[in-house]
């Protein structure tokens, strides 16, 4: 009989369910040297719900990864706030930041970001092992979500073994392993074939469905983007809300909606 | 597992390369630098045992003889530089008997003991004996100590009364005008003086004298039991450790007459504390590279290891957890590299004792003799674990979060030049201030003369870690350079010519490292063959003077010399005849040539004044090197303890090598004068010999002239003489060749020692070429897709590998070049050796050619790694 997973007591993060799971205002971020700096994200404000599917679309350079980065605490904005469920992150100290993300934000990357030394079993553990969950624990765990996502197989072998398929499994796998309400994922699909990628977009919205997680997707792929419950779309650093998509009801939204709307705005 | 366990489990398992080259380059280090302490350590025991071998009965460090003007000479010696404590002492030899057991004229209960008075208020503090039971005897009081030989023998315990009687003396003879004459006649049995046993003495030290037969009293006590019979007393020094002989020997200079305990000293001349002293620094250097390329194995890693920490830090472990991992990955390969580095050093210091080779040269004495000085053992190798630690945890420390960033960006993975900077700093701090340190106190440098050496050392260490670290401080000149080398190397091989610059282009840290490292044991290579020519012209130009002329004769049978020497005569052309017989050793090696042969050649034959000043009473020849390890100058007076006459001071009149060598024992610290006061003054017998050294005009053909004076010796005693077969011949030429041969020989202990650095440095370099094909097997697995033939890629490691050798060894032949100085500079302090700066030498051509060929060879494992990598897999991995 698997042990039933126990989530972690200690979650200083979440103030109350009916917070947004992320909610972001007035967000500026710049690069470069201080005399040439260049604006990356200009005034960027919205919120997530929690169990929301956000997707925010844009063409490379538009600032996609940067806000995915500013949103799990890994970098600082210039100017702004982002709240995670309520707790202010962008003004916390590296440490409180860190500590959110570990326990508040699970991250799948474009390019999987598996740890080469480590077997897939390992490298899902990784959340649990860094909360310092015993092994025995974590192995139950892992394998739980090895074998939701078809690849309880694979527990063995190292990342170098796994088709691109599966290796987004495996980093989506890690992503839930630590049971963070947040998912942020950085163009998930944007290294598979198309059929890997619907397999991943439908794990996705099962996580968000089944689960109740909160996703940011970030991508430029209008397919993604129909999964998702509401979508922005990213400028030049700024959202333009009037082109902002919803889902209605059940029903995804239309791929040509996603279309028409990145043909209004140029991308 | 937890999660810092599982992770530097995966990194050791998977990197085992890494891991391997990582443990290596330090363990290597360590070895080195254990194993020449080891070598060190049991070479002062095996030749202090082979010279004390003879001598059964305790001596003091120094026992030295005040001249007759001298006030109160443990006042005079109190304020000599090296003198710790002092005791007047007089040995003579007495009969012993228990009070009423037996009579004065019993004279089988009397026993024959040797009576030693010493000063009882200082002798306890100098440790000279340890007492079994009883307490030390009081000043003016007739307390006696005795052996445990005499106590057992007589019955005797603490608070018995001892009777000490002044022996029936032999016939005495002095010295006097070169005549022994007798001075006393046997006498009567005397009656002792009762002495109370204050103590008996453990059979060690002093107590292990005469077998245990043996009594202390008091100086004053001896003194007024002796008063009536000559006592000329003497006085036991205890030596400061930390002060050079020579300065002692200085000090001492014109009031005493000394002799030196031979087993108190050694390693501690002047040549020896050199060759020690050379020796240890080496192994610092070795330990210093070895630390040089974990730092940069290990910082290297951390290049490849950016996008890890990013996604670490994403997946939310703290930085502590972070650092746990990485200083947990440095404390595996520390102990891993402390244990092999530890158990290889003593295994390569038993190798080295066994095929004879010791931190004094080649010599057969040090080998069967292997015992582990475990404390410095065990110090040297904490040393070597704590400093890679140190290293190792560094780069963490100051890799910024933004790098996390930018490695979650697929961007190109290098740490900022900020941090490189500052662990270079950091890296040239630990390594050229903080581990000599450490290492100087853990293995002290032989002698004073590190007080100056050290000076000189931190001066060369300076020197080198400002030309080495440069580079590696200031990366945009490594990138400049590597746009230089780029135009010929793509010109050369355009595409894999490319790979190769641009490889160069975008590390140029990791080149530098490389090349300094490569560099760093090129300049040791040149420094130290720079300092054995140095030593080879010193060698040349002292037998040039020496003995480049010169025939010797040995194994004469206590023969009258001057009828040889006549016979040779009327052969050759023979300018002088030297023999051997008339020597001592007071202070130094003492010779006596005979004045109508020396006055025929060497200065004496060039100076009528000199030759009349040194046919006078007080004059003597000086050899270049006691004149240099005694700093003495012409007119300069040098005390000479005689058998009878007091100390006589004679004055120095020249500095010259040209008389008195022997190569029986090789020796070449001695002093000259007349054989006529030697004579006088020793009474020793100046007419029969058992060598002589035979002067000629010329050196030409001195091998067949040798032949020749063979042959007329053995006629002059007759050919199937036993005599004539006895004789050996040697030729100047024999011994300059000997002599150059020893200094080449002994020199292997460094060769070694350079070699095993070369493979330090050998590591570094392949541990470096290796992180960067791994860093980048992605782009190569896509040039390998595009088309790109393995032999390319291959060619543009290799392309890399001759930039780092051929850069390296321009480098370090220059830097060396420099270096060369500086040591025979040093060398010149510790030995007093009048060193002569050498040129350029071929072998310096031959370092650099060495240094290369390793570089090239240390390219060789990267690229079979690549060979193995599938290109399919190359791009695939994530």
């Amino acid at each position: 009989m698997m042990e039933p997973y126990q989530r972690p007591s200690r979650r200083p993060i979440f103030k109350s369910m009916s917070l947004p799971a992320l909610s972001v205002s007035n967000l500026y971020h710049f690069v470069g040297p201080k005399r040439a700096r260049q604006s990356v994200l200009e005034d960027v404000s919205f919120q997530i719900a929690q169990g929301e599917f956000l997707c925010v679309m844009g063409p490379s350079g538009s600032g996609k990864s940067t806000l995915l980065h500013l949103a799990a605490g890994l970098d600082s904005p210039e100017a702004g706030s982002i709240e995670l469920a309520g707790a202010e992150l962008s003004a916390s100290a590296p440490a409180s930041r860190t500590l959110a993300r570990r326990n508040g934000i699970g991250y799948v990357f474009q390019f999987f970001n598996l740890l080469p030394n480590l077997t897939v079993m390992e490298n899902v553990g990784l959340p649990l092992a860094i909360r310092g969950m015993a092994s025995a624990a974590q192995k139950a765990r892992c394998q739980d979500l090895l074998d939701r996502f078809g690849i309880g197989n694979r527990g063995g072998a190292f990342p170098h073994e796994l088709s691109g398929g599966e290796m987004q499994r495996v980093s989506i796998a890690r992503a839930l392993a630590g049971d963070q309400p947040l998912l942020l994922c950085d163009e998930p699909t944007g290294n598979l074939s198309q059929q890997a990628g619907l397999e991943i977009m439908e794990t996705l919205r099962g996580v968000c469905e089944n689960d109740g997680k909160s996703v940011l997707l970030v991508t430029h792929n209008p397919r993604d983007a129909t999964y998702s419950d509401r979508v922005l779309f990213l400028v030049d650093g700024g959202l333009s809300p009037a082109n902002e998509l919803k889902r209605r009801g059940d029903q995804p939204i239309p791929v040509d909606e996603v279309h028409k709307a990145l043909n209004e705005l140029g991308i | 597992m937890g999660f810092a366990s599982t992770v530097i489990y995966g990194s050791l398992r998977r990197r085992p390369g890494r891991t391997l080259f990582s443990v290596f380059g330090v363990a290597l280090g360590i070895a080195i630098v254990i194993a020449i302490y080891t070598v060190d350590y049991n070479t002062v025991l095996s030749i202090g045992q082979q010279r004390t071998g003879k001598q059964q009965d305790w001596a003091a460090d120094l026992e030295v003889q005040p001249v007759d003007s001298l006030g109160d000479p443990n006042e005079a010696l109190a304020g000599i530089e090296g003198v710790q404590r002092t005791t007047a002492v007089f040995k003579s030899s007495v009969e012993v008997y228990g009070q009423g057991t037996a009579g004065a004229s019993d004279e089988t209960a009397r026993q024959k003991v040797t009576v030693i008075s010493l000063e009882a208020e200082r002798a306890p503090s100098m440790g000279l004996y340890v007492l079994e039971r009883g307490q030390s005897m009081r000043t003016g009081e007739r307390d006696v100590l005795i052996g445990r030989s005499i106590a057992e023998k007589l019955g005797l315990d603490v608070g018995d009364t001892m009777m000490i009687a002044k022996p029936r003396r032999a016939p005495r003879k002095d010295c006097i005008d070169g005549e022994l004459v007798a001075v006393k006649t046997r006498g009567a049995a005397t009656v002792g003086d009762p002495f109370v046993v204050s103590g008996i003495l453990s059979y060690m030290d002093l107590g292990r004298t005469s077998g245990g037969a043996i009594c202390i009293i008091d100086f004053v006590s001896g003194s007024e039991l002796f008063k009536e019979q000559f006592v000329r007393p003497s006085y036991w020094v205890e030596r400061d450790p930390d002060v050079d002989l020579e300065s002692l020997r200085a000090g001492l200079g014109q009031s005493f007459s000394y002799n030196v305990r031979e087993g108190s000293v050694v390693g501690q001349q002047s040549d020896e504390r050199a060759f020690r002293n050379g020796v240890r620094l080496a192994g610092l250097m070795a330990l210093a590279l070895g630390l040089f390329v974990i730092f940069h194995t290990l910082s290297m890693s951390l290049v490849e290891r950016v996008r890890e920490v990013g996604v670490l830090s994403a997946l939310g472990a703290t930085r502590p957890q972070i650092l746990r991992v990485f200083f947990g990955e440095a404390i595996v390969i520390s102990v891993l590299a402390g244990i092999v580095g530890l158990s290889g050093g003593l295994l390569l210091a038993w190798q080295m004792l066994e095929h004879s080779i010791s931190s004094l040269g080649i010599t057969d004495v040090v080998r069967g003799r292997f015992e582990v000085p475990w404390a410095e053992s065990l110090g040297l190798s904490g040393l070597g674990m704590g400093i890679a630690l140190l290293g190792s945890v560094f780069p963490m420390l100051r890799a910024k979060d933004s790098e996390t960033v930018r490695a979650l960006r697929g961007e190109d993975l290098e740490v900022r030049g900020q941090t490189h900077r500052g662990f270079h700093f950091f890296l040239a701090v630990l390594l050229f201030a903080v581990l000599p340190v450490v290492f100087f106190t853990l293995v002290p440098l032989v002698g004073e003369g590190g007080k100056e050496l050290l000076s000189v050392v931190f001066l060369g260490i300076a020197v080198m870690s400002l030309l080495i670290c440069t580079p590696l401080v200031v990366p945009g000149f490594m990138a400049i350079l590597a746009k230089l080398i780029s135009i010929p190397l793509v010109r050369l091989s355009p595409f894999s010519g490319l790979l190769a610059a641009r490889s160069i282009g975008r590390n140029p840290t990791r080149i530098a490292a490389s090349v300094a490292a490569i560099a760093l044991v090129t300049a040791a290579f040149v420094g130290l063959r720079g300092l054995t020519s140095s030593l080879y012209y010193e060698t040349k130009d002292w037998a040039s003077e020496s003995v480049e002329k010169k025939i010797w004769i040995s194994g004469l049978l206590d023969t009258e010399w001057r009828p040889i020497a006549e016979a040779l005569r009327q052969e050759f052309d023979v300018l002088g005849v030297e023999p051997n017989a008339t020597r001592i050793q007071a202070p130094f090696r003492i010779v006596g040539i005979p004045l109508e042969e020396a006055g025929n050649y060497g200065p004496l034959a060039d100076d009528k004044l000199l030759m009349s000043d040194f046919a006078g009473m007080n004059g003597i020849l000086v050899t270049s090197r006691v004149a240099s390890q005694r700093g003495l100058k012409v007119n300069d007076v040098v005390p000479i303890a005689t058998p009878s006459q007091g100390v006589k001071s004679f004055r120095v009149l020249a500095i010259t090598d040209a008389y008195g060598y022997f190569a029986d024992p090789h020796e070449r610290a001695y002093g000259v004068i007349a054989d006529k006061h030697m004579a006088s003054l020793f009474c020793l017998d100046t007419d029969t010999a058992t060598g002589l050294a035979v002067r000629l005009k010329s050196s030409d053909d001195l091998d067949k002239t040798m032949v020749g004076i063979a042959k007329v010796t053995r006629a002059f005693f007759g050919e199937s003489s036993p005599q004539a077969s006895a004789l050996d011949f040697s030729s100047g030429s024999d011994i300059r060749r000997h002599e150059l041969h020893d200094i080449t020989r002994d020199f292997i202990v460094f060769d070694l020692v350079i070699f095993l650095t070369l493979l330090i440095a050998g590591t570094g370099v392949l541990n470096g070429q290796l992180l960067s094909a791994m860093e980048r097997v992605k782009e190569l697995g896509v040039l390998r897709a595009l088309g790109a033939s393995g032999k390319q890629i291959r060619n543009s490691v290799l392309l890399e590998s001759v930039v780092i050798g051929a850069a390296g060894s321009v480098i370090g032949v220059l830097i060396g070049f420099g270096l060369v100085f500086i040591l025979v500079d040093a060398l010149k302090i510790l030995s007093g050796l009048d060193l002569p700066r050498p040129g350029i030498e071929f072998t310096y051509l031959l370092a650099a050619i060495g240094s290369f060929l390793v570089t090239i060879v240390a390219g060789l494992y990267p690229i079979w790694r690549m060979n193995r990598m599938d290109p399919v897999k190359a791009v695939r991995t994530g």
